[in-house]
């Protein structure tokens, strides 16, 4: 005879099969690694609720994280601890990793379209670094067993290849005509780390207006090349930050990266591979990381 | 007829409840203690934060010139430890492969049967890094908390680096 409200072996089999059932589910959930996804998806809401809202920015904070990305051809990365490894085995596949990490970085913080920073009396550039990208020692053989690569054959792929939209990576960036940019474009070193980054100028409020902050904007001072993208370049020669002028670059002088007005109204500095912990990096001036690590 | 069956039911019937009422608990403690661990932990990542910092400012201080040492007191937060990441041995991801120092709390088992890289992913995941392209390496040490006499930190300079220790002033 059984009392009511006992469970009979039927029902503790039943229970038993459900939670082993959920334990499965789970394990191929976590497996499917969604949560990536999830972060970039979160990053990018945050960034649209800050333009979008008409209270104060800082009322959203901005919920970015930075990634960490190993391009290796073994599938082996010894530079970085739990890493997402991205396998490649030609140079294109390189710089196709290189590219959608990029335009992952555009798309996240709205691709110039979001003006995600309030105006200040003076002007501030804010970087966000997404990613931090090594590439495994593997990747040399790729390039003939040399250890860097040129900027401008990537610039060049960002010009020739489309990304799932038809449009091309040049394109998608707004950076029209950087292959018109007459000095060198730097190189990027394989045994170091690089940020793939992208960065937004605040604009100037009326009070920054009144106090004559219209020189502030500066801060990203520009050269005009084509197509209303304008370049910023590091000197070797002479260190620190140098601006081109059109009479002529300086001879050692290579790109930094673009400046460009986006569709809303702000300077940004378009998604972009920059070295870290460099000159290069500090050159940029951030005012403030906008992404934790 | 074997009167077994009624016996054997309630028992499992009992096991079945407890263990339902075990699960439930721990999931509660569970969930209690990660809300108050996280709390806890933000509140002494900001304190790594600013210790960081001050650290930070001093070495550039030191890497150009304008002096050749100084001390920190009390420095926090207490029982977290300062590592330093030195040369070809494995460093966090946010050192980027450069010599670099760290505060962060200390893991236990680490590199030993399939705990491999915790306190690396520790550092990187809860605690706060610093480049310094040429820091000396230094033996880990423990953060005491100002009740127990606190730590205080010199760093200078040794030859081309920079050398961190603790000091008892």
């Amino acid at each position: 005879m059984f009392k009511k409200g006992e469970l009979t072996t039927q029902q503790i089999v039943i229970l038993i099969i459900l939670v082993v059932s959920f334990a499965v589910i789970l394990f191929f959930l976590l497996r499917l690694n969604l949560g990536s996804e999830t972060d970039q998806e979160i990053c990018h809401n945050s960034v649209i609720t800050r333009g979008k809202s008409i209270l104060p920015v800082d009322t959203f904070p901005l919920q970015c994280k930075r990634q960490y990305v190993c391009l290796s051809v073994d599938g082996s990365c010894e530079v970085m601890t739990k890493p997402e490894v991205i396998k490649v085995k030609t140079k294109d596949e390189v710089y196709k990793a290189l590219a959608d990490q990029l335009a992952e970085c555009w798309w996240m913080f709205g691709e110039g379209k979001v003006d995600y920073i309030s105006s200040e009396a003076l002007s501030k550039n804010y970087c966000s670094i997404c990613s931090q990208i090594s590439f495994d020692n593997s990747v040399k053989s790729i390039f003939e067993n040399k250890s860097f690569f040129d900027k401008k054959e990537f610039y060049s792929y960002l010009s020739k290849n489309k990304i799932s939209d038809g449009q091309t990576y040049e394109n998608y960036f707004l950076i029209n005509g950087i292959l018109n940019y007459p000095g060198k474009f730097g190189e990027v070193d394989l045994s170091k780390q690089y940020y793939s980054l992208m960065g937004i100028t605040s604009k100037v409020s009326k009070v920054g207006w009144v106090l004559g902050g219209a020189l502030a904007l500066g801060a990203l001072a520009s050269i005009p090349l084509t197509g209303g993208v304008s370049v910023i370049a590091i000197g070797t020669a002479v260190g620190g930050a140098v601006v081109g002028g059109s009479a002529g670059w300086i001879a050692s002088s290579y790109l930094l990266v673009p400046s460009i007005k986006g569709p809303s109204g702000n300077f940004y500095i378009p998604p972009s591979v920059i070295e870290v912990t460099s000159s290069e990096f500090d050159s940029l001036n951030c005012d403030e990381i906008s992404t934790s690590s | 007829m074997i009167n077994l069956s009624k016996k054997g039911m309630l028992l499992a019937n009992e096991v079945v409840k407890l263990v339902i009422a075990l699960i439930g608990i721990s999931l509660l403690i569970y969930l209690l203690f990660s809300i108050y661990y996280t709390s806890s932990q933000d509140q002494k990542l900001n304190e790594a934060k600013d210790t960081i910092g001050r650290m930070k400012d001093i070495i550039s201080r030191i890497n150009s010139g304008a002096v050749s040492n100084e001390k920190i007191t009390d420095i926090s937060p207490p029982s977290w430890y300062l590592f330093s990441f030195i040369g070809t041995e494995k460093k966090p991801n946010s050192c980027a492969g450069e010599n670099c120092l760290c505060i962060c709390d200390k893991v236990i088992y680490d590199n030993t049967l399939w705990f491999k890289n915790r306190q690396l992913n520790e550092c990187d995941s809860s605690g706060v890094c610093v480049v310094v392209k040429n820091l000396s390496k230094f033996n880990e040490f423990e953060i005491n908390d100002p009740s127990d006499g606190g730590t205080n930190v010199q760093i200078s300079k040794v030859g081309s680096n920079i050398g961190v220790k603790k000091i008892w002033v």
